[in-house]
C-alpha cells in the first residue's frame, strides 16, 4: 500500500464470502486480496460457479463480504451506511451487465440519464452527458430508440453508454457479452478495452476474452489461482 | 449531495403506473368507487336539502296553523270569531284567514247521484283572504269577491273539477243540497294540499245557513324568520280569555323528520365509501406487491446506479399516491357529475360539494400513499444482487 502514491481504484484486502445454505456454509470466495489500479483494464476469468460474479458484487458494494475489506478509491466501505454506500456507487463505480437492464418503457436517453439520476448532476447535465456517452459507444443516431428497437449488441452499447457517462474510476462488467453472438461481442470487448481514463474489469468465463485484456486474473473455486499480465498468460497457455 | 430533486423524484415515481397504463386504471378502481360515492352522497343530501329548504320558503316554513283546543276539563274550546282579524293585526303577520269544514255535506255533480257516492269531496267554508295568505293561484275562473262571498258560489279544487266534470266556470254543482255555481279552478296547492279534494265556498253564504258552524283552523302566513316570534304570542291573540286552548303547528316539524331520514341515508352511504375505499386501498396494495415483484431487475439497477433504500421507498410510495391520486380524481369527477345529473334530473339546483371533492382527492393521495408502505418496504429491502441476477 505504501508501494503505490495514488490508491487503487478499487479493492479487495483479505476477502472471503460465505453462504449459508440448506446443507450447511458454502464458500464462494477464500482469501482474495485484488487491487486494480485507476485506468487499469482487467479481466477476471474462470469457470461457471467459480466465485467471479459474486466477486464483482463484492468490489461494487452491491453485496458484502463475510471477512475482509473493501476499498473504493483507497476507502473502506465496511463502515459506511448504506446512503455513504450508494453514493460511492453513484460516483466511482458503473456496472455492465449480461442482461443489460435497461428499462424497456424508456428510450435509450433516458436509460442512460437513469445512470446518473442519483449522481447530483442536473437535468439538463444529464441530458448532455447521456447524448455524448451515446454518442461516444456509436448510438448519437439511436437516441429516442427503446430497447426493443435495438439489438443485443445495441442493447449493451447503451448499458456501457449508461456506465461510463458520470465518468465513473471503475466500469465493473459482468459476462458483458455473454448473451451476443461472438462478432458482437468482439466488438463490445472492444468497446470496453478501448475506453480510456477509467478502470474496467470484465468477468467472463471466456479465455480467448480474457486474452484480450493487459491483466488476467484466474480464479476457481473461490480463489485466485494466477494474476497475469498480458506475456504471461500466453505463456501460462489457455488451461483453465 | 445524492439527494433528488422534487420533480426527479416525482418524474421517476411517474414512470411506474404509466409505463402500465391498463393495470394502474384498474387499480384505480377501487378508489374512485369509494371518492365518486363520497362525493355523489353529499353532493345529493346538498341538493335535497337545498331544495327543501326553497320549498319550505317558498311553501310554508313561514306558514302557522291555528287550530282549536281543549279546556282545562278536556272539553274542545271553539276559537273565537274575532280570532282572524285579531291576528292580521300581528305586525309580522301578512295574511290569515279562517277555514270551517261542513262535516257530513255531500259535493255532487247533480242532484241524482246518490248520496252515498259522495266520491271523497269535502266541503269548506273559507274567507276570501285564503288566497292571498296561502298563495292559491286560479287554473280558471275567478276567486270570490266580496259579491260572490255571499253567493251559492264555489270554487273548486283541481282533483274535485275533475272528479265533478267541471272544465269551465258557470257550470252548477250539488253540495249541501243546493245548487252552486262554479266560479273558478284551483290550481293544485304545494301550501294546501287537501284543497285539492275540496269544494270552497264563501264565508259569508255558508254561515247564513249554518250560523254556529265553528272554525276548523286558522291559516297564518308570517314574514320569513319570524315564525317563532309570531308562534309565541298567537293563542293569546287568539284567545285572550282562554290562550290554552289553542293549537299551534308549523310545518317545520315535517322539514325535521325529512332530515332524519336523509341523515340516515348519508351515513349509509359514508359507510359504503369507506368500505369502497378500503378495497381500493387492497387493491393497490396488491398491484404494488406484483409491481415490486415483476420489477426486481430495475430496483436493483437503480441500487446500483446509486439510490439508496430510502430513495427506493420514497419512489413506491409515491407511485402508490399515484395511483390514489389518479383514482380520487376520477372518482371527485364522477361524484360531480352524478350530483349535476341528479340535480338535472329532479328539476332542481344541483349543489356539489366541492369541499368535499377536494377533500376527497387528498384522502385518496392518503390512501395510495398508505397503501404503498408496505410494498415499498419491501422494494427497499430487496437485495441488489438477487435483483440483478433475475431476469
Ligand atoms: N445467494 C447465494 N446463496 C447460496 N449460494 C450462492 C448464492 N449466490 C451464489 N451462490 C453460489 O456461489 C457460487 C459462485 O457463484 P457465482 O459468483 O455466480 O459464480 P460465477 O459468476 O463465477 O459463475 C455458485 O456455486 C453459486 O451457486
Ligand atoms: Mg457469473
Amino acid at each position: 500500500m505504501t508501494h503505490t502514491a495514488v490508491a487503487p481504484a478499487v479493492e479487495l484486502r483479505g476477502v472471503s464470502k460465505t453462504y449459508a445454505t440448506g446443507s450447511g456454509d458454502l464458500t464462494v470466495l477464500r482469501d482474495v486480496d485484488l487491487a486494480i489500479a485507476p485506468g487499469e483494464h482487467a479481466a477476471i476469468v474462470g469457470p461457471s460457479g467459480s466465485g467471479k460474479s459474486t466477486m464483482l458484487s463484492i468490489l461494487g458494494t452491491l453485496d458484502a463480504p463475510s471477512a475482509g475489506e473493501v476499498l473504493v478509491g483507497g476507502r473502506p466501505t465496511a463502515a459506511m451506511s448504506d446512503g455513504e454506500r450508494s453514493d460511492v456507487r453513484s460516483r466511482s463505480l458503473g456496472f455492465v451487465f449480461q442482461q443489460f437492464h435497461l428499462l424497456s418503457h424508456a428510450d435509450a436517453v433516458a436509460n442512460v440519464e437513469l445512470g446518473m439520476l442519483y449522481t447530483g448532476l442536473g437535468r439538463a447535465e444529464r441530458r448532455r452527458r447521456a447524448v455524448d456517452a451515446l454518442t461516444r459507444v456509436g448510438l448519437g443516431e439511436r437516441l429516442d430508440h427503446r430497447p426493443t428497437q435495438l439489438s443485443g449488441g445495441e442493447q449493451q452499447r447503451v448499458a456501457i453508454a449508461r456506465a461510463i457517462a458520470h465518468e465513473p474510476a471503475v466500469v465493473l462488467a459482468d459476462e458483458p457479452t455473454g448473451a451476443l453472438d461472438q462478432a458482437t461481442g468482439t466488438a463490445i470487448i472492444d468497446l470496453l478495452d478501448g475506453l480510456a481514463d477509467v478502470a474496467v474489469v470484465v468477468i467472463t468465463h471466456d479465455l480467448v476474452i480474457a486474452d484480450r485484456f493487459a491483466r488476467q486474473v484466474r480464479i476457481r473455486d473461490g480463489r485466485i489461482e494466477a494474476d497475469l499480465t498480458a506475456g504471461e498468460a500466453t505463456a501460462a497457455g489457455s488451461e483453465v | 449531495m445524492a439527494r433528488l430533486t422534487v420533480r426527479d423524484t416525482l418524474t421517476t415515481a411517474a414512470l411506474g403506473p404509466r409505463s402500465r397504463v391498463s393495470r394502474s386504471l384498474l387499480s384505480m378502481l377501487g378508489v374512485a368507487i369509494g371518492i365518486a360515492t363520497l362525493v355523489a352522497i353529499l353532493g345529493i343530501t346538498a341538493t335535497n336539502e337545498a331544495r327543501l329548504r326553497a320549498d319550505l320558503e317558498a311553501l310554508g316554513s313561514n306558514v302557522l296553523v291555528v287550530a282549536p283546543g281543549q279546556g282545562p276539563n278536556l272539553e274542545p274550546v271553539p276559537l273565537p270569531e274575532t280570532a282572524p282579524e285579531m291576528i292580521r293585526r300581528i305586525g309580522p303577520v301578512t295574511g290569515a284567514a279562517a277555514v270551517r269544514e261542513l262535516e257530513g255535506a255531500g259535493v255532487f255533480r247533480n242532484d241524482l247521484v246518490p248520496s252515498t257516492m259522495g266520491g271523497g269531496l269535502t266541503a269548506v267554508a273559507v274567507q276570501p283572504e285564503l288566497a292571498a295568505a296561502m298563495d292559491l293561484h286560479l287554473h280558471r275562473g275567478a276567486w270570490f269577491d266580496a259579491a260572490s262571498v255571499t253567493l251559492p258560489t264555489t270554487v273548486l279544487g283541481a282533483s274535485a273539477a275533475d272528479h265533478l266534470g267541471v272544465s269551465v266556470p258557470g257550470q252548477r254543482v250539488w253540495i249541501d243540497d243546493s245548487w252552486y255555481a262554479v266560479i273558478g279552478v284551483l290550481q293544485p296547492s304545494g301550501l294546501m294540499p287537501d284543497l285539492d279534494r275540496a269544494a270552497l265556498l264563501g264565508e259569508d253564504w255558508v254561515l247564513t245557513g249554518h250560523p254556529d258552524l265553528a272554525i276548523s283552523r286558522i291559516q297564518v302566513r308570517v314574514q320569513t324568520g319570524t315564525v317563532e316570534a309570531v308562534r309565541d304570542v298567537l293563542d293569546d291573540t287568539a284567545n285572550p280569555g282562554m290562550p290554552r286552548a289553542v293549537g299551534v303547528s308549523t310545518p317545520s316539524q315535517l322539514a325535521d323528520a325529512q332530515r332524519a331520514v336523509d341523515s340516515t341515508f348519508q351515513s349509509l352511504a359514508l359507510g359504503l365509501a369507506a368500505v369502497a375505499l378500503l378495497v381500493g386501498a387492497i387493491g393497490i396494495v396488491n398491484t404494488m406487491v406484483i409491481a415490486v415483484l415483476e420489477r426486481r431487475g430495475e430496483i436493483a439497477l437503480r441500487r446500483a446506479v446509486g439510490a439508496r433504500a430510502l430513495q427506493i421507498r420514497t419512489q413506491f410510495m409515491l407511485e402508490a399516491g399515484f395511483l390514489g391520486l389518479g383514482g380520487g380524481v376520477a372518482g371527485a369527477v364522477l361524484g360531480l357529475l352524478v350530483v349535476v345529473v341528479y340535480g338535472t334530473w329532479q328539476k332542481t339546483i344541483p349543489a356539489p360539494n366541492f369541499l368535499a371533492a377536494g377533500v376527497g382527492v387528498g384522502l385518496s393521495v392518503l390512501v395510495g400513499v398508505i397503501a404503498g408502505v408496505y410494498p415499498a418496504v419491501r422494494a427497499a429491502q430487496l437485495s441488489p444482487v438477487e435483483g440483478l441476477r433475475s431476469e
